[in-house]
């Protein structure tokens, strides 16, 4: 068992293994515990830090600091600055999302062949393969009204009325004490992360972690990669350590993420003509609403009801629990006003949708390592992030919601019940919406045509040899349905590709 | 998987975490009044809810300026200074914040965080974000808002 963790001074740290890993999340842990499985040497490079559930942070400042990309200040640039919100520590994104459970659809594979160029035939085989594995491996289990709490119970009520309830929601857990902080990290340690589910076996297995090492470029000899190279840099000071190189006999996997991953590779010198290019998102956005009776959001899972029956009208619906902390940053106004509407927090109840939005941005390396963010909403998504915000508006007064929070511009900050339909009045100016990207794709994407693809259909980087993509950064479209299952099987089958000693050449 | 023998100690221990200080940098970030008086305007107390002058903000602003990168201080100061800066613009007032009578300060706050006008409102998401960070983890806060307190940081 072994983890390296930053390394102040002393001279330069130097690793080989098999396979390098660069990122810890769904994707690169997947990959990582595959591989291991399979009898490979992994060493998986992390940027963030390691924290086992005794030490998750307490509150919400302390996740921004602990367990969020830079403090969650990446934000898109565009007409609207919405942020990005991701993991940085040993587990991902994994760490700070719900651990919602949705197997990839079988239209977005199909779409994947038909536009692509992606063999669906074989990717519906080996991603139903691996997501039966997953759900073997990772403990799945269904909401229940104990575990759910009132809010999640509120919402199910309303969509019932609305015939918008499917089904109940599916999550990594395993004993979920409902307490409703799964985006601080889950400190009673019931959320199945990757930190907690897969990287144990990685260690146990003789393999390397190292935590606090953003990597700065990926080496190559010639067109092969061979390894990583980067600085650790300690997660609260942001003070630099020693430097690190890790090589790799066999491969290195890049799973860092949709921004991140296009970031690293344009950083190291590749100009495939699609890198960084068709960044994609389920953009997020809540309505809030005030009931008579106390809702009490901190009591209950954080997303334990659902609902995919809007799916084919572009969006999903769920419920979101906020901290007060961050509930106090999400109610309009300011001064007594806020206080005093922070005042009703404990009848207050918050319903989000993922939008699956059309829109393609754009990702390229900024500086000090941070990818810089494109991306604009067309006036189609638009239209629909404002006819699924009027829905959630409509499921909370079915609920018996008495006023409603929109949270849109230009709109009052309270509406009546039974002047909700105001919502669909409102002018498509992205400017007006508080929406976060939670769920990212593309940038490195896969497909059979190195002018429009960044990867071949195997994950494999065009114009290189020995070099993977295996997180969001390789889906070529977006799901319509939480992603963490798609991105860790997907990454299972490009391990499993490795593993089988397949040609990881991609020279376009 | 080979270690080159000349490589720092490795850590075989376990998980491990990088060592923290145990205490925040006692130093006040530049321009920390600015903030100060921006947060206070934002949570001031109303009826028996505590504002965030009841709260521990003085060391709180002081972990943040320790713990934060300088870009996020930054904004957070530059977006304080726009609210100082702003009432001719939000309540058609030439004065700055800090010479507002409590009623009109209160008015400047709340349409600034509400404005049509974009960079305002943006920077009152950013002041509310951290304000809320503070004013949300008080005990008294929290006990008055049937929320169970927070364990230590």
């Amino acid at each position: 068992m072994s983890s390296i963790s930053y390394q102040a001074t002393g001279v330069p740290l130097e690793l080989d293994a098999d396979v390098v890993v660069v990122g810890s999340g769904a994707g690169g842990a997947a990959a990582a515990a595959h591989l291991v499985s399979q009898g490979l040497s992994v060493c998986v490079v992390e940027a963030g830090a390691w924290r086992p559930p005794e030490s998750m942070p307490s509150d919400f400042y302390g996740a921004m600091r602990d367990l969020f990309d830079d403090w969650q200040s990446t934000l898109t640039l565009g007409p609207a600055l919405w942020p990005v919100v991701q993991g940085r520590c040993v587990g991902g994104t994994t760490v700070i999302n719900s651990a919602i459970c949705v197997r990839t659809p079988e239209k977005i594979i199909a779409s994947w062949g038909a536009e692509h160029g992606l063999d669906a035939t074989y990717y519906a085989r080996e991603l139903e393969q691996h997501q039966d594995a997953l759900e073997t491996l990772l403990h799945i289990e269904e909401v229940t009204p104990e575990m759910g709490g009132r809010h999640n119970a509120l919402a199910e009520q309303g969509a019932r009325a609305l015939d918008g309830h499917d089904h109940s929601m599916r999550r990594y857990t395993k004993g979920c004490e409902g307490r409703g902080r799964c985006m601080l990290g889950c400190s009673a340690g019931r959320k199945q992360s990757l930190d907690r589910a897969m990287l144990p076996s990685v260690l146990s297995a003789g393999s390397v972690i190292v935590d606090c090492a953003p990597v700065s470029r990926i080496l190559f000899e010639g067109r092969r990669a061979v390894g990583v190279t980067g600085t650790f840099t300690h997660p609260l000071t942001r003070t630099k350590g020693i430097p690190f190189t890790v090589r790799a006999r066999r491969a290195v996997i890049v799973a860092a993420s949709a921004t991140h991953t296009p970031a690293l590779l344009l950083r190291s010198g590749l100009k495939g003509k699609a890198l960084g290019h068709h960044f994609r998102s389920h953009p997020g956005a809540g309505v809030l609403g005030i009931y008579d009776e106390p809702v009490d959001l901190h009591q209950g899972a954080t997303q334990g009801w659902a609902s995919l029956a809007f799916r084919d009208a572009g969006y999903k619906l769920e419920t979101l629990s906020l901290p007060l902390q961050m509930l106090a940053a999400r109610l309009p106004g300011g001064g007594t006003t806020l206080v005093r509407r922070l005042g009703q927090s404990r009848h207050l109840n918050h319903l989000v949708l993922g939008l699956n939005a059309r829109a393609s941005g754009r990702v390229r390396a900024g500086p000090a390592e941070r990818p810089i963010v494109s991306y604009k909403l067309g006036r189609d998504d638009l239209e629909r992030l404002r006819e699924g915000m009027h829905l959630l508006a409509r499921i909370h007064v079915a609920a018996g919601a008495r006023q409603i929070l929109p949270g849109i511009t230009g709109l009052p900050a309270v509406l009546p019940a039974d002047r909700i339909g105001d919502i669909l009045k409102v002018p498509l100016n992205p400017r007006r919406f508080l929406c976060i990207l939670s769920h990212l794709f593309g940038g490195v994407t896969l497909g059979d045509d190195p002018s429009r693809s960044g990867a071949d259909p195997h994950g494999r980087v065009w114009g290189t040899e020995g070099l993977v993509v295996a997180c969001a950064s390789a889906i070529p479209t977006t799901l319509g349905v939480n992603p963490q299952h798609t991105i860790m099987a997907l990454a299972r089958m490009r391990a499993q590709e490795i593993a089988d000693n397949r040609d990881v050449r991609a020279v376009a | 998987m080979s270690i080159a023998p000349s490589t720092a100690p490795d850590r075989r221990a376990g998980p491990l975490q990088p060592d923290r200080p145990a205490q925040p940098d006692p130093r006040t970030g530049p321009l920390h009044g600015v903030l100060h008086a921006a947060l206070l305007a934002l949570y001031p107390p109303v009826d028996d809810l505590p504002g965030l002058s009841s709260t521990r903000l003085d060391p709180f602003l002081r972990k943040v300026y320790a713990e934060t990168p300088r870009t996020v201080w930054g904004a957070l100061i530059l977006c304080a200074l726009i609210l100082h800066l702003s009432p001719p613009l939000t309540i058609l007032c030439p004065l700055p914040m800090a010479l507002l009578p409590d009623s009109w300060r209160d008015r400047h706050v709340d349409r600034f965080c509400a404005s049509w006008f974009y960079p305002f409102k943006q920077a009152g998401f950013l002041l509310k974000t951290f304000g809320g960070a503070c004013w949300g983890a008080d005990p008294q806060v929290r006990a008055r808002l049937g929320q169970p307190p927070l364990e230590q940081d």
